[in-house]
């Protein structure tokens, strides 16, 4: 009997996409709700890295987390540093004073965006798509609703492929996309076309190859496989649910202390 | 049985019948061949008798399809599994992109179907032993050869169990072994008792599949009877009006590689160290299976992929450092989907589009565009949305506006594909218009006797390398029926 259910490299990746859902969310919200420093910090060394250590994707969701992340922290920083009003001035640029204030609060986001992008790159990392809508699906969404969502994430790479084969399309017709940025935005109207057209074209077989596949049959389906649930793993989802809606209920109404 | 009797269907939106009066019957275990000209109904009969047309596709359908004596009509699509079923051209349009292997791919309708667990995992069996593809199971749907894929989407149909299926030019877009692959295995599917509609331009593929040939013309059944009865469609490009061309003398390189060597991304090794020269003038078929190769070394010469090492020289520069806008003053490409580059209004605009770029001066724009638009027999449809053409005439509009930038090389990626044989001589014609005015032709091709008849040289890649580089054993044309 030939396995039906997807090799999985780790026991993280095996764990049920809710699980590792709750764990992402719960991450991105306590960071945004906390602030500072240390609860961002307790999230990230208590939930998040042993995540990605467990999974073995360190390495990669640190690179993509931190690809993520600098852009808008580098904007940020800029801003606060040499905007943030403040007492303790580090240094002058010509009419800004840089202040220890302003390091302290574009540090404080730059952590938060971090541990944000972590989390979210760790459960991207470690979830098939049609692992989760497997489970959605099991979980009683609409067999035409979980298809479109996995075709959707399917359809990002396959829309970026026929960007690029109809930009060599054109350009193999003298279309210059490698000169001036006039000539560059000169050159978008002739993709633009194709692509729609294309996405139209192919969206039109497929739906039509997919109907004689029988999906618009109602009712349930018997899947080949769904990801494993248990009971361990619900209580796990909804303790950290709970200390989630705790946090921001203490926090809303001053019950827990302010932490740096 | 599969019965149509007395059947016409009108797409929605149009006033004119698709099919006429079209009667026909195919037995259980029965291979029905369909041929005729494109734009003639051959898509058209398959939808309907698969019942997609009017289901899924709506439409209105007069007369009756029935499969064992129930009619389709007023079934909707997910009613029609297990009675028909219907195979497309484009294997990777059928696919559902959801499946990580091929065994998901193949269990999809049965799954659909609401099948417990155990019978749609013996039905994927079934259906992929009954195609002999067991050992793809594991296997990633994206990533197989054109012919597995192919196979794959029809064994995804006979999980589903259908008693007939109809086959949209399955082979279409396969090389020689990938459509001998799926040949094969449609005459095991007819000997376990499906019956087969199978519409294919090659009517040598029909020869050996069909017990009867069915030809089509103007939504109407034209003839039909044995294969050897129905000779089908007439080339009726003026092929007696082939300019003369002799093997030009060899004076000027148009293309030359030294060491070619190309790697993807993820490190595959496309090319492997490609000694090739073409001269000025000469006319070149690539050929190989799908993967070999062709298509990547032909983008190495426009500049769209640079060498990993070696060297490419078109018309005696070299590409390293050119633009491909460039480089396209030099070398016309046609793509293999000619829908990646159409996107004008009109006919017209759309073939001038390249020659604007790199063309002709100002004042003979025109008559370049008119001049290309005519030798494709697209001058009456200058004005027409490209898209409201069927998909060989666009196709053919691709190729004229590579032929409206009058560039000394032209390169054709698969131009025949899905032409019937009256638009393939046209091909063949402007091929011999090319050579005989000095121009450089070189064609991407499966397609054997349109090598025969345009080719004077044949250039054969396996796995980047080039393996075999001889002069065209002429094919002759097929003997249109008038003379027969």
């Amino acid at each position: 009997m030939r396995r039906l259910e997807p090799p999985a490299p780790s026991a993280y990746h095996r764990l049920n996409p809710l699980s590792k859902a709750a764990a992402a969310i719960v991450a991105t919200l306590g960071t945004l709700v906390a602030g500072g420093f240390a609860v961002p910090m307790l999230i990230l060394s208590g939930l998040v890295l042993p995540g990605a250590v467990a999974a073995g994707v360190t390495g990669r969701a640190v690179r993509w987390a931190i690809v993520v992340t600098i852009p808008i922290a580098i904007s940020v920083a800029i801003v606060s540093i040499l905007g943030r009003a403040g007492s303790n001035v580090l240094f002058v640029i010509g009419p800004f004073d840089a202040t220890l204030e302003g390091v302290e609060f574009a540090a404080a986001v730059a952590l938060r965006l971090f541990v944000v992008a972590l989390a979210l790159a760790v459960f991207g990392l470690t979830t098939e798509p049609r692992a989760l809508v497997a489970d959605l699906e099991r979980r009683g969404v609409s067999p035409r609703l979980t298809f479109a969502a996995a075709a959707t994430l399917d359809a990002v790479p396959a829309m970026a492929d026929r960007a690029r084969t109809i930009q060599e399309a054109q350009r193999a017709r003298g279309l210059d996309t490698e000169g001036s940025v006039g000539a560059r935005l000169r050159g978008v109207l002739p993709l633009v076309g194709p692509a729609i057209l294309v996405g139209l074209h192919d969206v039109e077989a497929r739906s039509l190859a997919l109907e004689a596949r029988a999906l618009d049959r109602p009712g349930p389906r018997h899947l080949l496989w769904a990801p494993a649930d248990s009971g361990r793993q619900r209580a796990v989802r909804w303790l950290l649910v709970g200390a989630l809606v705790a946090f921001g209920v203490g926090t809303v109404t001053g019950f827990l202390p302010r932490l740096p | 049985m599969l019965e149509l009797d007395d059947v016409t269907y009108r797409y929605p939106g149009y006033a004119r019948h698709a099919l006429d009066g079209v009667d026909l019957a195919i037995r259980d275990g029965e291979v029905v061949g369909l041929t005729g000209p494109n734009g003639s109904g051959k898509s058209t009969l398959c939808l309907v008798a698969s019942g997609l047309a009017p289901a899924a596709v709506g439409g209105e359908l007069g007369g009756e399809v029935r499969v064992d004596g129930a009619t389709l009509r007023g079934l909707r699509p997910h009613q029609l599994a297990g009675r028909t079923g219907l195979v497309f051209a484009n294997a990777e349009a059928q696919r559902t992109r959801v499946a990580a292997t091929v065994f998901e791919e193949v269990a999809f309708g049965a799954v659909n179907l609401g099948l417990p667990v155990a019978e749609t995992v013996a039905r994927t069996r079934a259906a992929l032993t009954a195609l002999g593809i067991d050992e793809l199971a594991e296997r990633h749907p994206a990533r197989l050869s054109g012919g597995q894929a192919q196979l794959v989407a029809i064994a995804s149909m006979l999980a589903m169990r259908p008693r007939h299926v109809a086959l949209d030019e399955p082979v279409a877009e396969l090389d020689g072994p990938g459509r001998r692959l799926v040949a094969d295995a449609l005459r095991a599917l007819s000997a376990t008792g499906t019956g087969l509609l199978v519409a294919e331009h090659d009517l040598d593929l029909l020869a050996t599949l069909a017990s009867q040939v069915v030809e089509m013309r103007d939504g109407r059944i034209e003839r039909m009877g044995p294969p050897a009865e129905v000779p089908g469609p007439s080339a009726e490009a003026p092929r007696d009006a082939l300019p003369p061309v002799a093997d030009n003398p060899a004076t000027e390189v148009a293309i030359r590689c030294e060491g070619l060597a190309y790697d993807y991304p993820d490190g595959t090794r496309a090319l492997d160290g490609i000694d090739l020269s073409i001269q000025a003038g000469e006319r070149v078929a690539i050929v190989g299976r799908n993967g070999s190769g062709k298509t990547t070394l032909v983008r190495t010469w426009n500049g769209l992929l640079r060498p990993t090492s070696g060297t490419v020289e078109i018309a005696g520069q070299s590409t390293a450092g050119q633009h491909v806008a460039a480089l396209a003053r030099s070398l016309g490409l046609t793509f293999q989907d000619p829908d990646h580059q159409i996107f004008a209004r009109t006919c017209r605009d759309e073939v001038a589009f390249g020659a604007r770029n790199v063309g002709p001066a100002r004042g003979d724009l025109d008559a370049a565009v008119n001049e290309a638009l005519e030798a494709v027999g697209l001058a009456r449809e200058a004005g027409t949305n490209p898209y409201d053409l069927g998909p060989s005439r666009r196709r053919l509009l691709a190729l004229a506006s590579v032929l409206a930038m009058r560039t000394p090389i032209v390169v054709l990626d698969e131009p025949t594909m899905g032409l019937d044989p009256n638009e393939r001589a046209r091909v063949e014609v402007i091929v011999a218009a090319l050579a005989a005015a000095g121009r450089t032709v070189v064609a991407i091709t499966h397609d054997e006797q349109f090598v025969g008849a345009a080719f004077q040289r044949v250039v054969r890649l396996t796995s980047g390398r080039v393996i075999a580089d001889s002069r065209v054993a002429t094919v002759e044309p097929k003997t249109p029926p008038a003379a027969r």
